[in-house]
């Protein structure tokens, strides 16, 4: 616990969370044209990076910079607001199973093991084509509704582990209240098991929401995301590299980053 | 031992029944129903609509739906599907083998591989060559899976010509061993494109048991008694499986919502495939009992992944 977790994470890592935070936060300021705006279909149709087009354009001769600007706060907003979610839904299964024990929590399991068996991506489809192209954040709900199942077993773990260690115990033989025992006692002492499965929830989401983008089913067209721009290259990566590789580095950037995250705060975790 | 087969038994029932609850709850809460786009037509009489409706039962109140479902699923019938015009199990058995035969191929390609691998990451923990292998694995996971697949069509595929675009066998191509090699051809991308990620993710899950493991007394006892590095790498790699089969249960689901995008990249003639292309045409019968069977499928798995993994550690036989 001695170390902050500031000086554990290293130059290349920060540098990159700070770009990431600097794109999601000024990226619309940034781009040189409007995200949706097709300057010349006649001329501008797929032209490859130049001076005037740093990051080249699209088949509606829209300025991949811009979209890639614009779409990094719907990528990475989407990813956070389902990660919270999850984070959300998982924590309070967890810690209802752990806490509960007996059948609650033999149904709570139960309940989470048969919500892993269903495949996330055919659950998604189902619910996206029911109620057609879905808003921006009911998509992220979506997405956290269907993620939270890994960190309520991590938590669940966790929360058995630390209900047998003395610090617990001793509160709960002090006789402190449920409720306090929850928000002063097993919350703080399970805060890195939650920065590990908020950041795991995170780096998942983040290529999901291109693929499903990728299908049709993910960000609504005209709005830009990282997956939606890969799209717009209907499946030609290679001559048409420009719009797909900028996005493909930023996605994979962030999932590594995430995991890279998740890796040290677990290490971290370990060592108290 | 008997005991913890029969409680894990009794588990894998009780999740297949709340799949099956889950799955219903999903047809129902989706809004419009199978008949939106031919029965919505303008042409069509209220009292007309009502009828096709009651004919397929979707007037009854929710909770006699429900237990007709679940009779219906426990029968083995999984409905009709709309917009194939045959039953729902027939469809999924067409499409079923050739989904089988990607996964199986898949799966065993993506553990050999990640085990193996793996392994001896571990247990050369220190060598520069182990530590590029890990970053490499590192990388493939932050891939998504359909760039994969998509750069495996666009590179080998179409710019080499090494191997076919698409789909499961040359049309009037050859039979007999020759077709068989066909179909092997057909298979390599797509099974390559879906086993990586997972093999990356076995790689790394036993990587880091091995390095656990090395250090644990009865490794340290075999070669106390002599064991050569080899002997010793065999019982240290053996108990080192667990966190890897432990994942293997979790990623049949994984490798079914793969196999969606991969199928449909690669013009699969599978379940996935089938599957999208239901959930394009809103055929909730046909989705829900793919769900079904691969949730059962799933489950069938976490159930031969958990005796593996008895076998794997001794230690597990007590707990359960």
């Amino acid at each position: 616990m001695s170390t902050p977790l500031g000086r554990r994470l290293d130059r290349v890592t920060l540098l990159t969370l700070g770009g990431i935070v600097v794109l999601a936060a000024a990226g619309p300021a940034l781009a040189p044209h409007a995200p949706t705006e097709a300057l010349d279909p006649q001329r501008l149709a797929w032209q490859p990076p130049s001076g005037t087009f740093l990051f080249g354009t699209d088949g509606f001769s829209r300025d991949v910079l811009s979209r890639f600007l614009v779409g990094a706060r719907h990528t990475l907003g989407v990813a956070l607001l389902a990660a919270s979610v999850a984070l959300l839904l998982g924590t309070a299964v967890g810690l209802g199973a752990a806490l509960t024990r007996g059948w609650r929590d033999s149904l709570l399991m139960r309940g989470t093991d048969a919500l892993l068996a269903m495949p996330r991506l055919l659950v998604l489809l189902l619910v996206v084509t029911g109620t057609g192209a879905l808003r921006l954040d009911a998509l992220a709900l979506v997405l956290g509704a269907t993620g939270w199942m890994t960190t309520a077993r991590l938590v669940r773990q966790e929360t058995r582990r630390l209900l047998a260690t003395d610090a617990i115990r001793g509160a709960i033989v002090l006789g402190v209240p449920p409720m306090r025992l929850v928000t002063h006692h097993l919350l703080p002492a399970l805060a890195p098991t939650l920065a590990v499965a908020a950041t795991g929830a995170f780096a998942s989401a983040v290529p999901l929401e291109s693929g499903l983008s990728y299908l049709g089913l993910g960000v609504p067209t005209p709005l830009p995301s990282w997956g939606n721009i890969i799209a717009e290259a209907e499946g030609d990566l290679l001559r048409r590299w420009w719009v797909v590789v900028f996005p493909t580095v930023a996605i994979i950037g962030t999932v590594l980053l995430a995991n890279r995250i998740a890796d040290r705060v677990a290490s971290r975790g370990e060592a108290s | 031992m008997r005991r913890a087969l029969l409680a894990r038994l009794g588990h894998g029932a009780i999740v297949i029944a709340l799949v099956v609850s889950a799955c219903f709850t999903l047809i129902r809460l989706a809004p419009g129903d199978p008949f939106f786009r031919d029965l919505d037509a303008a042409r069509l009489t209220v009292e007309q609509r009502e009828a096709q409706r009651a004919a397929f039962g979707y007037d009854r109140p929710i909770p006699e739906q429900f237990v007709r479902y679940v009779g219906q699923v426990a029968r083995g019938e999984l409905g009709w599907s709309h917009s194939r015009s045959q039953p729902v199990a027939a469809a999924l058995a067409a499409t079923l083998p050739a989904t089988l035969l990607l996964i199986t191929v898949a799966t065993l390609l993506a553990f050999g591989l990640g085990i193996s691998l793996g392994a001896w990451m571990g247990w050369r923990a220190e060598q520069p060559l182990a530590r590029a292998a890990d970053r490499v694995a590192v990388l493939v996971l932050a891939v998504p899976e359909y760039l994969l697949a998509l750069l495996a069509v666009m590179g080998p595929a179409l710019a080499w010509g090494l191997f076919p675009v698409g789909g499961m066998r040359t049309e009037f191509g050859p039979r007999g061993l020759a077709g068989l090699l066909d179909v092997a051809h057909h298979l390599t991308l797509p099974a390559l494109a879906l086993a990586l990620p997972v093999a990356a993710m076995a790689a790394r899950l036993q990587r880091a048991a091995m390095r656990a493991t090395c250090d644990l007394p009865f490794v340290r006892t075999a070669r106390a008694k002599g064991a050569d590095d080899r002997i010793a790498r065999r019982h240290a790699r053996r108990a080192a499986l667990v966190p890897v089969l432990s994942y293997a249960g979790v990623h049949l689901a994984v490798a079914v919502s793969g196999v969606v995008v991969i199928e449909r990249i690669f013009a699969w003639p599978g379940m996935g495939r089938l599957l999208f292309e239901g959930v394009l045409a809103r055929d909730y019968p046909l989705v829900a009992g793919g769900v079904l069977v691969a949730s059962i499928g799933t489950v069938l798995g976490t159930l031969v992944a958990d005796l593996a993994l008895r076998w794997a550690d001794p230690r597990q036989r007590e707990l359960a």
